[in-house]
């Protein structure tokens, strides 16, 4: 470093007293070779940029002279005088700042959220998840492992240090109740190995990790359960029940958000293992045996690929023949939040693409924000052209005018920034408003989030001073005192290419939007093929033996005028367990169908009104029915079947455990039991009566008088449940609730955008309605009409608007494109989303620039023109 | 006798210009660095020199500009007579006072 820098001379010009800048650059410089030539380069550098930095000490320092002094406490108060005579403008600027910075900021803390997941164990980045990838019948399946994993893997491969496991019961809840006697919690739960809290280390509140799962009976629940259960009493020690079963609470743990787990309360895993249910051998030998446990390894840096081919030799000797070929995967924890989720996910997964999409359009939305700011303080230095001549003419240097407005920029943006931040901490707790995104203040608590928050304001304030800048460049001071700016600023190409990118950005996000929308209206006014309107239902999961019958509960509801008729159903008729787990296969062929299953009672497709397209449905009178199958008209087609009635099928479950030959009776029309994001996937029913959903198909749902009537029956059949009746309706749109907030998440960014952009362009056209006073005086005075003249200046905005409605047409049809095609069923890009969007943004910005270009169209030409 | 007074940082600095005939502000710090071990940003001693050539007790001159320097001119400091005397009476106070313990 022979010179001394340019940043560097630029920063001590603006900041350090120019009476000492020049013995200081050679101090530091010469410093700086000293400490080289003592061979410390680092210290050197850092030393210099100390050295640097501190130079701002300077800046107010006794010794500077009393005008730059001076010129910067005038600053100040010229600086507030403009702010009273400019309220307006202030407010609008300040307003846009704290929008944009308050969206942004938003939306970091919840990017920062969703890439917090599972970082707070200890060794949260030596945990993995040992996943199983099979390809089975051409389909790609991540699944867990089996119960004989840890096992093997402790004997065999030294390089795993800890080892647990987490079996999923996410679907099934319990039922909790302290003490006896007292109504029931419907809680989630999860099992797991005894060991679960060395490897995931939970804080505990209550008892200790070490002892906590060692035993069956043992439970340990969350912080918020124990808060719904006893109150504000001590669990530890107690005894509660599930599901009627006695359990000691060994420990209270303090549950984050931030997992990708979802409990209530654990329980050791050797309790689901020690029912009849489980084959203990096949559990102790076979490796495709309830392989749906996830388990989690403690595995040292660099030792990952060992450990998967060691898992991978282990299983290649143990598979069975006829199983398909699988390979092993290890799943680091913390990306589990926001990868693709696996059949069977322990809790509902972050959507990456839509984080990323949301922190994306943050930055766009702060990028205009400045520009925007900068936009306004342009058309707000025009009007102190001559103030700042007057300054140039009493020998404030160019680098003098420079500082007070970067001065005045960062007062402003620092103010709004701070609001902003504040308004963010303080709203999501004193404001319950519904975001489509949900705001996590913790996150901006942090040094780095602090770190951020000042680059912001810095990079901000560098942004808005660029146009100025230009400006003050350009400055000539007899033109200026004149009121005129240089002619060499006037052509703004640049800004009017501004103008357009913003124009463009706020145009694009309007027609996505639009698509968006239309595109989620399409999947939820969609026929599912059942009366959504029409039904409801209730959850009685109590399996006591003295609990009075369905039957009877079903007479007495069928009693009451408004219901039309009831059934029962082993699951909610929109929550279809995950995955098609069941091959349908007709009798004497090789090949069949993947089917899901789903366990009905009589009179199902009645009160669901789901059409019956050829046989029957179950019936009372025929005790054959045991062994009959009513399968959907996909399942139907996809077999290949032209007359279906009568024929025999087996059944067999994916992975060969259950086989059984049934006889269709009926086919009736495919339902969609899930959502309209995929493709309805071929389904069949099996007889289960006294199933614990109870659905009921109202006259007139909206009737209270029914729900009276029920709600006075419920608790002579149903003691210990609460009642729970749920609108099928309210339990459809929850479907679509991510794409809901989705599309509300783009609506307010585009409108966020589009305020911007009409803040900017109202301050760009001022600008430019001012520059074109004269132009517009002489037109009128030689006869042209005020309409005329509002045409004439209006149409350039119109034309910015065209030009920007065609560079963005293009790409946003390839991204409405790209982004449909992961949707089933799918709306056709019809060009009117185009137009309106086009349509909407004119309007918009014509509105914006009308009052300025009628305030020069209308003045008296007598005036603006007598002063030359 | 001048009345103003100065501090731990200021006489230092003062003494380290009085060692030397002529000496600029990077000077100092390099001798303030290996005399004292401590450091010091460079802008705080450059601060200190014009505190005390405002109080009268050093004066200036500018130098010669080196290519060391990047080109810019250096500022040499002197101590006055103020300042030596000022420097002397400190001395001379702490000489007495440590005469008694």
């Amino acid at each position: 470093m022979t010179k001394f820098p340019k940043w560097a001379s630029l920063y001590m010009s603006l900041f350090c007293d120019s009476e000492i800048q020049e013995e200081l650059e050679g101090d530091i410089l010469s410093n700086y070779h000293w400490r080289i030539e003592n061979n410390q380069r680092v210290s050197a550098r850092l030393h210099f940029l100390r050295d640097v930095l501190f130079s701002t000490r300077f800046m107010f320092s006794r010794n500077s002279s009393a005008a730059s002094l001076q010129l910067l406490l005038s600053t100040f108060t010229i600086y507030w005088r403009n702010i009273k005579r400019n309220k307006v403008a202030f407010l609008l600027n300040i307003f846009g700042l704290f929008i944009g910075v308050f969206c942004f900021l938003a939306i970091y803390s919840f990017h920062e959220f969703e890439n917090s997941y599972d970082r707070q164990y200890t060794k949260a980045d030596q945990i993995f998840r040992i996943e199983k990838v099979e390809y089975d019948l051409e389909e790609k399946r991540v699944t867990g492992t089996s119960y004989l994993l840890p096992e093997f893997v402790a004997n065999q491969i030294a390089e795993v240090s800890n080892m647990t496991g987490v079996i999923n019961m996410r679907y099934d809840r319990a039922n909790l109740q302290y003490p006896k006697g007292n109504p029931w919690h419907r809680l989630t739960l999860t099992l797991a190995k005894p060991n679960f809290f060395e490897v995931f280390d939970f804080e505990f509140l209550e008892g200790s990790p070490d002892d906590a799962l060692t035993d069956t009976n043992r439970i340990v629940i969350t912080e918020s359960t124990r808060r719904k259960l006893f109150k504000e009493n001590d669990a530890y020690g107690k005894v509660l029940y599930v599901n009627e079963k006695p359990y000691e609470v060994s420990g209270v743990i303090l549950f984050p958000e931030n997992t990708h787990f979802e409990f209530d309360f654990i329980i050791n895993y050797e309790v689901m293992f020690s029912t009849d249910f489980w084959d203990k051998e096949k559990l102790a030998t076979d490796w495709h045996y309830a392989d749906f446990i996830f388990h989690y390894a403690q595995i040292p840096h660099g030792k990952e690929k060992e450990v998967i081919e060691s898992i991978n030799r282990l299983y290649a000797k143990h598979k069975h023949e006829d199983k398909p070929e699988a390979d092993f995967q290890l799943h680091s924890v913390s990306d589990i939040h926001l990868d693709e989720s696996t059949d069977w996910e322990l809790s509902e997964n972050g959507n990456a693409y839509f984080v990323q999409m949301m922190m994306i359009l943050a930055l766009i939305v702060i990028v205009l924000v400045a520009v925007n700011y900068s936009f306004i303080n342009i058309a707000q230095t025009s009007n102190r052209i001559k103030e700042l001549g007057l300054r140039n003419i009493l020998g404030s240097t160019n680098t003098n005018l420079l500082s007070i407005i970067v001065i005045e920029n960062i007062i402003s943006i620092s103010f709004a920034s701070v609001v902003a931040a504040l308004a963010i901490l303080w709203l999501p707790d004193n404001l319950p408003l519904q975001l489509p995104i949900t705001i996590h203040p913790e996150m901006l608590l942090t040094l780095k989030s602090t770190w951020i928050l000042l680059g912001l304001i810095l990079l901000l304030s560098l942004l808005a001073s660029i146009f100025p800048m230009l400006l003050i460049q350009s400055l000539q001071p007899i033109l200026a005192l004149k009121g005129r700016i240089a002619s060499r600023f006037g052509h703004f190409s640049l800004l009017k290419s501004l103008v357009t990118v913003q124009v463009m950005i706020s145009l694009g996000l309007i027609i996505s939007m639009i698509i968006f929308h239309r595109q989620i209206s399409f999947l939820m006014d969609k026929d599912p093929g059942f009366a959504v309107q029409h039904i409801g239902y209730l959850e009685r999961y109590d399996r006591g033996d003295n609990r009075p019958s369905y039957e009877a509960f079903k007479e007495e509801l069928l009693q009451i005028p408004g219901i039309n008729s009831v059934t029962s159903s082993a699951q909610i008729p929109l929550r279809w367990p995950a995955g098609n787990n069941y091959e349908l296969i007709l009798k004497g062929e090789e090949e069949g169908v993947l089917c899901s299953r789903a366990w009905i009672d009589y009179d199902y497709f009645e009160t669901l009104e789901i059409t019956m397209q050829e046989g029957r449905d179950y019936s009372k009178q025929m005790t054959s029915d045991t062994n009959a199958i009513i399968i959907g008209a996909s399942a139907a087609k996809q077999l290949g079947l032209d007359d279906p009635l009568g024929k025999t099928v087996k059944i067999f479950f994916r992975g060969g455990a259950i086989v059984e030959e049934k006889t269709i009776i009926g086919v009736v029309e495919d339902f969609n039991y899930r959502t309209f994001h995929s493709q309805i996937m071929p389904h069949y029913y099996m007889l289960a009566p006294n199933g614990p959903v109870i659905t009921i198909n109202f006259a007139d749902i909206h009737n209270q008088q029914v729900h009276e009537q029920i709600q006075t029956l419920w608790p002579s059949y149903s003691p210990n449940e609460a009642y729970n009746f749920t609108y099928m309706e309210n339990h459809y749109e929850k479907q679509y609730q991510s794409d809901l907030a989705q599309r509300n998440a783009i609506f307010i960014l585009a409108g966020v955008v589009l305020l911007l952009a009409s803040l900017g362009i109202f301050g760009i056209s001022s600008f430019v309605a001012k520059k074109a006073t004269k132009a517009v005086s002489i037109r009128k005075v030689l006869g042209a009409r005020v309409s005329e003249l509002y045409i004439q200046q209006a149409k350039q905005y119109v034309i910015i608007s065209v030009i920007s409605f065609l560079l963005c047409m293009v790409p946003v049809y390839l991204i409405a494109f790209n982004w449909l095609q992961g949707y089933a069923y799918r709306i056709v890009i019809n060009p009117m989303y185009f137009v309106t969007g086009l349509a909407i943004v004119i309007l918009i910005i014509v509105a914006v620039v009308t009052g300025n270009i009628l305030k020069i169209a209308t003045l008296n030409p007598v005036n603006t023109l007598k002063d030359e | 006798m001048n009345n103003e007074s100065i501090g731990v940082l200021e006489e230092m600095v003062l003494l380290i210009v009085m060692r030397e005939n002529e000496i600029n502000g990077a000077e100092v710090l390099r001798q303030y660095v290996d005399l004292l071990n401590r450091t010091i940003s460079l802008p705080a001693i450059v601060s200190v020199l014009k505190r005390l050539e405002q109080k009268g007790f050093l004066t200036s001159t500018l130098g010669a500009a080196t290519s060391e320097r990047g080109g810019k001119r250096k500022r040499l400091y002197q101590a006055t007579a103020e300042g030596v005397a000022i420097a002397r009476t400190i001395q001379a106070n702490r000489n007495a006072l440590w005469s008694g313990i």
